[in-house]
């Protein structure tokens, strides 16, 4: 049964209780108000009752006229509430019917009394008037004889009715306080009664007041019962139900076996129970992803807070740049160098002030035009080259250029163009930077021929005393002591080391002036290669160098270049590589093909060059220190004419070097071979 | 939550505040404004004390009411001040209603306002061989002719079997008689005070002899007023009595303060006489069956049962009393 109906069940069994047992407590309050107003008029009745005995008495003593109206006064009031109490219920029939018969007899006993007291009074005054006329007869002297007799006889009379009318009295007075009494005495066995009816109503009413009050209690145990059973056991239950859940005990079940409410609350809980657990399954996985998610966009925030902060530091890079833009810009401006920038047409977008200055335009002549306005000068052949080194290899060009000014002059750029390419390559603008070198130029020239003219000039003694030297070494003038021997060699050496110089240096001026003449013909570097090894012989041996040579199967046999050149190249490097190696050192030399190019590799385990020399190497006159201390011979010009001849046949050379570990030097020249050059000269040879 | 709580204690108390102020409000006199004038003739003894603490507390002013209190010597003084339109209200004992119930009816009782049993009593010289009742007899007795004290004594003589024959009766004023006492042309004489203090003072307390009997005389003081007076103001009448009837409640819870203000009224320092009487006497607002047995009594004894007595009924105006204190009302009507 479902708790809602037991509890309908209880409460309507309570209301019919209430109902019944309150029915009956009401007609018994009922019965005892009306008891309780039945006694109000019996409390007055006893009262009233009460006062007409006293006025009753009164009477009787001073039969007054007063005594007598209140007496009637009281004895109608009396009457009245009789009257009311017999209408106002049927009960104590038996002592009503009592007073309203000693009423009915006071009444009459009362009138009879007033009668009689009435008449004592006339039979008094009867007596007494005719006691007057006797009196005045007896003035007037009138009397008869049978006066006195008949009053006498009268008087007699008078005192028997006088008498009878006294016992009389006596007896209604008697028979009225005998009433009196028995009506107040009814009264108060009247008030008695009620007073009796109403206490069992009383205890009647509080009979039913306990029964109502245990049913109460039951109807209200019972509830309790229900309540607890049914309702407050389940309840904990289900608290402690929601607590497991909370506590993480999904799925958790009541098992709460019953067919009422409760037992679907249990149902509905467990269903409910269950679905957190599917849910809360759901939810862990959708927390993960959520997480993962999370984890994602933390990333991305950091990122993006990465990214902030690189575009604050970018920021405040482009401030520091737009800074160092800035300085740029006046260095540019005020740089000594000519600098113009253009757009990758070519066209002047930009140009500072030495730009102006070198080249006697304005700025804004130049601007829109190409510096062609202050060029075409060079061959075209030099431009197309520049143009195809800048605009289609988009690498920097480098070398001299004649240009005129604007009135006219020439002067001679050493030119720097360099492409600015964007992110996708593409070539933004070109930035020339020119120098007018034309001073250096000419004092380069200048020293060139001076040394060229020196150089040659010196040859011609040089030359003799290497003769003179050789024929005395040779005992062409005869035998030389010890002594002198020594002294000539030293002579011999010397001046050879001075004619190497001197041819050097010639070299030098050949190759810087452009007299020199490059002349190819079909040539087996082999055949080259193995001359110098022989001229290296006494050097080699000397050292116990161990020398490798290796040619490619590749290499032609014959390849169109200067015998002279590429002599003096492979001579420059392997005497570089016999001489830089400690002894008993391993030097290799290679020659091959790389593409379309002869490369000639030479190979050393020697000194090396020092990494911060580097970059000098192939300047003139440089040596590096650490070869320096070593060997003090040396012109310092070899490495210089080797790329100097190279820049000039279109060949390149670089090197890879260790300082104590060795060094590689490779070279690299056109395998179709090199161009004919006109000039005035061939380089000189150098003794190795 | 907590602000509803305290708004609602906040409620609770201003109600409580204003219902409070309501009912000390209602409760508080009112005085009503003055607009009625009435005078009231009293004796200048203890029984007038009601007339004269509502006059000294201001319950007549309550009441709306300009009462003017004029003092006589004796009741009968005061009555003969109503019946001559001296006052409208006299204050007089019941001997005085019966007297004057003689020759005219046109008078009502309309309230008492004390009563005593030991109103009267004899003094006796015991210098003159008086030391019990009996000894009366024999002997000149003074008194007021056909006054209260005069009945008393009467009773007594009957009380202690004593025919009237037996003794002989001087009548006095009641201010001669200790005089008269003291040098002996009576024996004795039956009053009340001040003159039996004034006799013992003159002969000296050893020399008296006092009999008293609470059983034999109950002597009534009534409001009177004429029966066309009553008629027409019964509302003046109803607040007179309404007065009256606070100042019978302010006797009882504050008797000394009553007693120094009676004092005043009677003028002079009296507070040790009516410190001495004021228990003798009952104060209060009412109107008694037993008033009229008295008055009956003392009519048989004025006219010897030789007159038709009239009904005393007729002499008591119950209608005021009624509507302002019902249950003091004990006459049977």
């Amino acid at each position: 049964m479902l708790i809602k109906t037991k509890i309908y069940l209880s409460l309507l069994s309570a209301m019919l209780i209430i109902v019944i047992l309150g029915l009956g407590i009401y007609q018994t309050i009922s019965n005892i108000n009306q008891d309780n107003s039945i006694r109000t008029l019996i409390s007055e009745l006893a009262l009233k009752i009460y006062e007409r005995n006293i006025v009753a008495a009164d009477y009787i003593l001073y039969p007054s006229e007063r005594a007598k109206i209140q007496w009637q006064i009281r004895h109608e009031q009396i009457g009245e509430i009789l009257n009311r109490i017999i209408t106002q219920n049927s009960l104590y029939n038996e002592r009503l019917a009592a007073l309203l018969n000693s009423q009915d007899k006071l009444s009459q006993d009362f009138l009879s009394l007033t009668e009689r007291y009435k008449l004592q009074v006339d039979v008094s005054y009867d007596e007494q008037e005719i006691y007057k006329v006797f009196l005045e007869e007896i003035k007037k002297g009138v009397t008869t004889k049978d006066w006195p007799v008949k009053f006498v006889d009268f008087l007699s009379t008078q005192n028997e009715q006088i008498l009878l009318n006294q016992t009389l009295l006596g007896r209604l007075v008697a028979g009225i306080l005998v009433e009196a009494q028995s009506m107040a005495s009814n009264s108060f066995l009247l008030l008695g009664d009620v007073n009796y009816s109403i206490q069992r109503a009383q205890n009647k009413a509080y009979v039913l007041g306990g029964v109502i009050t245990v049913l109460l209690f039951s109807v209200i145990g019972m509830l309790f019962l229900i309540f607890y059973r049914g309702v407050f056991k389940n309840i904990l239950k289900l608290f402690s139900g929601v607590n497991k859940i909370a506590a993480g005990y999904y799925g958790y079940k009541l098992n709460i076996k019953r067919n009422d409410e409760i037992g679907k609350l249990g149902k509905a809980f467990d269903d409910m129970s269950e679905t957190i657990k599917l849910e809360r399954k759901k939810l862990a996985e959708q927390s993960k992803v959520m997480l993962q998610n999370h984890l994602d966009l933390e990333e991305r925030e950091a990122a993006i807070l990465n990214v902030l902060e690189d575009v604050e530091v970018e920021k405040h890079k482009s401030d520091i740049l737009a800074d160092d833009l800035q300085k740029f810009k006046l260095a540019v401006k005020k740089s000594s160098d000519h600098i113009v920038i253009t757009d990758p047409g070519g066209k002047i977008i930009d140009a500072n002030e030495a730009a102006e200055r070198i080249t006697g335009y304005t700025f804004e002549q130049m601007r829109g035009k190409t510096p062609a306005l202050w060029g075409k000068q060079m061959p075209k052949e030099f431009y197309k080259s520049m143009w195809h080194i800048i605009k289609e290899k988009k690498q920097p060009f480098h070398g001299e250029i004649t240009n005129r000014r604007v009135d006219g002059q020439t002067y001679i750029s050493e030119v720097d163009i360099i492409p600015i390419l964007g992110l996708n390559k593409q070539i933004l603008y070109f930035v020339g930077i020119e120098r007018d070198v034309t001073k250096e130029k000419n004092i380069d020239r200048a020293k060139t021929e001076f040394v060229s003219l020196a150089s040659h000039q010196l040859r011609t003694p040089l030359t003799a005393v290497n003769w003179y030297s050789e024929m005395l070494l040779n005992r062409r003038s005869g035998k030389l002591n010890p002594v002198q021997e020594k002294y000539i060699e030293t002579i011999y050496d010397s001046n050879l080391r001075m004619i190497n110089l001197v041819n050097s240096l010639l070299n030098v001026s050949r190759i810087e002036m452009g007299t020199l003449i490059i002349e190819p013909e079909r040539t087996d570097i082999r055949q080259i290669v193995n001359s110098i090894i022989v001229d290296l012989g006494y050097k080699i041996k000397l050292k116990q160098i161990n020398l490798l040579k290796r040619y490619d199967k590749s290499l032609p046999r014959a390849v169109m270049v200067d015998q002279q050149i590429v002599r003096i190249i492979i001579q420059n490097l392997l005497s570089n590589a016999v001489k830089y190696s400690h002894d008993k050192g391993n030097v290799e030399l290679y020659v091959g093909v790389k593409k379309n190019n002869i490369l000639i590799k030479v190979v050393d385990n020697g000194y090396g060059i020092t990494k911060n020399q580097q970059n000098q190497i192939f300047t003139k006159l440089f040596r590096a220190d650490n070869v320096k201390q070593k060997d003090t011979d040396g012109t310092g010009l070899g490495l210089y004419i080797v790329k100097s001849i190279l820049d000039e046949v279109g060949g390149r050379v670089w090197f890879e070097s260790i300082e104590n570990k060795g060094s590689t030097f490779y070279v690299t020249f056109p395998k179709k071979g090199m161009k004919l050059k006109e000039g005035t000269k061939r380089l000189e040879e150098v003794d190795v | 939550m907590t602000k509803k709580i305290i708004f609602g204690v906040i409620l609770l108390i201003v109600f409580i505040i204003a219902v409070y102020w309501y009912y000390s409000q209602s409760n508080m006199p009112k005085a009503s404004p003055i607009s009625e004038t009435i005078r009231i003739g009293v004796q200048d003894n203890i029984a007038s004390a009601l007339i004269g603490v509502a006059g000294k507390q201001g319950f007549f002013t309550k009441s709306g009411l300009d009462v003017q209190i004029v003092q006589y010597q004796s009741g009968k003084l005061a009555a003969q001040a109503l019946f001559d339109d001296k006052v409208d209200v006299a204050l007089v004992s019941e001997n005085i209603v019966m007297n004057n119930s003689l020759n005219r009816t046109n008078f009502s009782i309309f309230s008492e306002a004390a009563f005593t049993d030991r109103g009267s009593w004899i003094i006796a010289r015991r210098d003159h061989g008086i030391s019990q009742p009996l000894n009366l007899k024999g002997k000149t007795i003074g008194t007021q002719k056909d006054s209260a004290v005069h009945f008393f004594l009467s009773m007594f003589l009957l009380f202690n079997n004593i025919n009237e024959d037996e003794v002989k009766l001087e009548f006095y004023q009641p201010e001669d008689l200790p005089k008269a006492f003291q040098v002996g042309k009576i024996d004795a004489f039956s009053m009340r005070d001040p003159y039996i203090a004034q006799a013992i003072k003159l002969v000296g307390a050893d020399n008296v002899v006092e009999f008293k009997d609470t059983r034999i005389y109950k002597q009534y003081y009534n409001l009177i007023a004429k029966n066309i007076y009553i008629l027409n103001n019964k509302k003046i009448l109803e607040k007179v009595l309404k007065a009256l009837i606070e100042a019978e409640d302010y006797i009882k819870k504050y008797p000394d303060t009553a007693k120094s203000q009676m004092s005043e009224f009677l003028g002079g320092n009296q507070i040790n006489e009516i410190n001495n009487t004021w228990s003798d006497y009952n104060f209060m607002v009412g109107l008694s069956q037993a008033q009229i047995l008295i008055l009956e009594n003392e009519y048989r004894w004025k006219t010897k049962n030789n007159v038709v007595m009239p009904n005393y009924l007729d002499f008591f105006n119950y209608q005021i009393l009624d509507k302002v204190k019902p249950e003091a009302i004990t006459i049977i009507y």
